[in-house]
């Protein structure tokens, strides 16, 4: 098993024919159980990287590696997808006409996993996210810090390996945030999950082992 | 059970794509019904004429254009395997107080043709009968009409002719048979001044076909004696049941209509159900690149498109079943007093049903695909 959970080697990718340069050569590697912080302003690529590295995206050329495997190679993607990796937007994207518990038993639906097992999953992780009393909630009925946190068990119920933040704390107050953070590290210190979080707000970088800097499309120190 | 709840999001346009459906349905149901039951009918035709072969003058579109001689009838007697030889006219006239007109038959009385006709009620027609006629039961029923009681016939209503008896028509089953009038040949040549049009050489006296294999057995041996008739009458065309019913076109004609309406149903159903479905997964862009990411596949997102279309047609299947039966019941009664024979047994719930899954599953197809090709990035990203 690769100590490595994640190398990215030499990513490029361009939009539009090549008029849009996203990402013009970056090169990372990620210690499993590692917390990264990804930094930059606007439009210098963080995204583009978070989305190569999640097998959302493919590179126009470069390699991504999760434990040591190509992702290129990957024959089946969605698994890899829906088993190793657990995604946070900066959204929620919780579906409006399912309860929060099936919000957060999504992603296992396609590994065949029974409704009862599904919902003993979901609602054990909505419990450790402080959500036990909204199980059978939909999301209108919760505030927009609860859906956030639901967000997160969704990310956590199939107990990927790593877990990728698109600007978690985005959209959320203060308060909020620090309790998405805090769950973040619970699932790095308890579960061993290896976390990258894209982010403005430097007091989130600053709780990262470690900070890397994206500008232009190229990544700094 | 995803499909269901997403189609419950969005309540009215999901009633909106049923009712269209189900109206697809319900108009399959009807014309399906309808045509099934004149088929039906035809089918009954074929078994009570299996052993008869039908005389007709070349050139001739329609039995009413053609015309036989007596002295054409007595040489297709003499032809081997030909039992006896009825001769057959038409008439369609209007009768005083009555707004559809009557098709009379005129047949000899005594005759085979004649004697295949069960009497209800009064006698048949014998020889010598000017002025009388037979009448259909069901004539009777809807017109109120009774022994005795005179049928004013013609344009200006001038020729009376009284009921002597009224008839059950050889083929059960077969409404307008049972709507129709019959006068002697006797009465018709001489009143009229008209000629029979049609001869029919049986070559067994009221032979009946009691299944499909029997009759291809007999339309196997009139196509035997068919020759030696056209050979004894040069003038006139020798055809079997069979082959005279396919002569209207009609077989073809039904089919082409069944499909022509299913078709244009199911287009505009299958658009119906393709723009409900094309406008939900807009909808729900955000959602299906959230799936994408989460690890669905692009054939479950497939399997849920498609599952919302299927439950659309099953619905619409379910609700359009019985509003065929309306639209059935409403043509009977409302728009062809009884004349008209429906056909409904259980195929048709199956046809129709699989009608409604044709239509779910095409209608849902580019919206599936669609929904399932769309890259998670651009999903997640879209406003």
């Amino acid at each position: 098993m690769s100590d490595v959970a994640i190398r990215g080697v030499d990513l490029v990718k361009h939009y539009e024919h090549g008029l849009v340069k996203a990402l013009r050569g970056v090169s990372l590697s990620v210690a499993a159980g590692e917390r990264i912080a990804i930094t930059g302003p606007s439009g210098s690529g963080k995204t583009t990287l978070l989305h190569l590295i999640g097998a959302l995206d493919v590179p126009t050329s470069g390699r991504v590696e999760i434990f040591g495997e190509d992702v290129a190679a990957v024959r089946d993607v969605n698994h890899l997808r829906g088993r190793t990796l657990g995604f946070v937007f900066q959204l929620h994207h919780l579906i409006p006409n399912l309860r929060l518990w099936e919000n957060v038993a999504l992603p296992a639906h396609p590994l065949g996993i029974s409704r009862r097992e599904r919902r003993a999953r979901a609602v054990a992780l909505l419990e450790a996210v402080g959500l036990g009393a909204r199980v059978d909630f939909l999301p209108v009925k919760c505030s927009g810090g609860e859906r956030q946190r639901a967000a997160v068990a969704r990310a956590l119920v199939n107990e990927p390996r790593i877990l990728l933040a698109d600007e978690p704390t985005g959209s959320v107050d203060r308060a909020t945030g620090e309790s998405i953070l805090k769950l973040f590290e619970w699932a790095t210190e308890e579960r061993g999950v290896t976390s990258i979080t894209i982010t403005h707000n430097p007091e989130v970088a600053q709780r990262a082992d470690r900070t890397l800097e994206i500008v232009d499309g190229l990544l700094r120190g | 059970m995803l499909p269901l709840r997403n189609l419950m999001r969005r309540k009215l346009r999901s009633l909106f794509c049923l009712t269209q459906i189900a109206v697809a349905i319900a108009a399959f149901v009807a014309i399906v019904g309808v045509t099934a039951g004149l088929r039906a009918q035809f089918y009954s035709l074929s078994q009570v004429f299996a052993y008869d072969i039908m005389v007709q003058a070349r050139g001739a579109s329609s039995p009413m254009f053609s015309r036989v001689t007596p002295e054409e009838v007595a040489a297709i007697a003499q032809v081997e395997g030909v039992k006896a030889v009825s001769q057959m006219g038409f008439y369609v006239t209007l009768a005083k107080g009555r707004p559809q007109p009557i098709t009379f038959l005129a047949l000899e009385p005594g005759g085979d043709l004649l004697t295949r006709y069960r009497i209800l009620k009064g006698r048949s027609l014998q020889p010598g009968d000017g002025h009388k006629v037979l009448i259909g039961k069901l004539m009777a029923e809807q017109d109120g009409l009774e022994l005795g009681d005179q049928l004013v016939l013609g344009y200006d209503g001038d020729q009376a002719c009284e009921i002597v008896g009224i008839f059950e028509p050889p083929v059960e089953g077969v409404a307008f048979l049972a709507g129709q009038a019959i006068m002697s040949m006797e009465h018709y040549e001489g009143f009229y001044n008209l000629k029979p049009q049609l001869a029919v050489a049986h070559t067994e006296l009221g032979g009946r076909a009691s299944s499909p294999a029997e009759v291809k057995r007999a339309h196997a041996r009139c196509k035997e004696v068919i020759p030696g008739i056209e050979a004894a009458v040069p003038r006139q065309r020798a055809r079997t049941i069979l082959e005279f019913l396919d002569s209207f076109k009609q077989a073809e004609t039904i089919d082409s209509f069944i499909w022509a309406i299913s078709l244009l149903a199911a287009l505009v159903s299958g658009i119906g159900v393709a723009n409900t479905m094309l406008m939900s997964v807009f909808d729900r862009t955000r959602e299906i690149g959230l799936l994408r990411a989460i690890g669905w596949s692009r054939l479950r997102i497939v399997g849920m498109i498609q599952g919302e279309g299927i439950l659309l047609a099953v619905g619409g299947g379910l609700l359009g079943l019985p509003l065929g039966y309306l639209l059935i019941f409403l043509s009977r009664f409302l728009i062809q007093h009884g004349w008209l024979q429906v056909s409904l047994d259980p195929v048709l719930y199956l046809m129709a049903f699989g009608f409604a899954l044709f239509v779910g599953v095409a209608g849902s197809i580019y919206p599936a695909i669609r929904a399932a090709l769309l890259p998670p990035t651009e999903a997640l990203r879209y406003e």
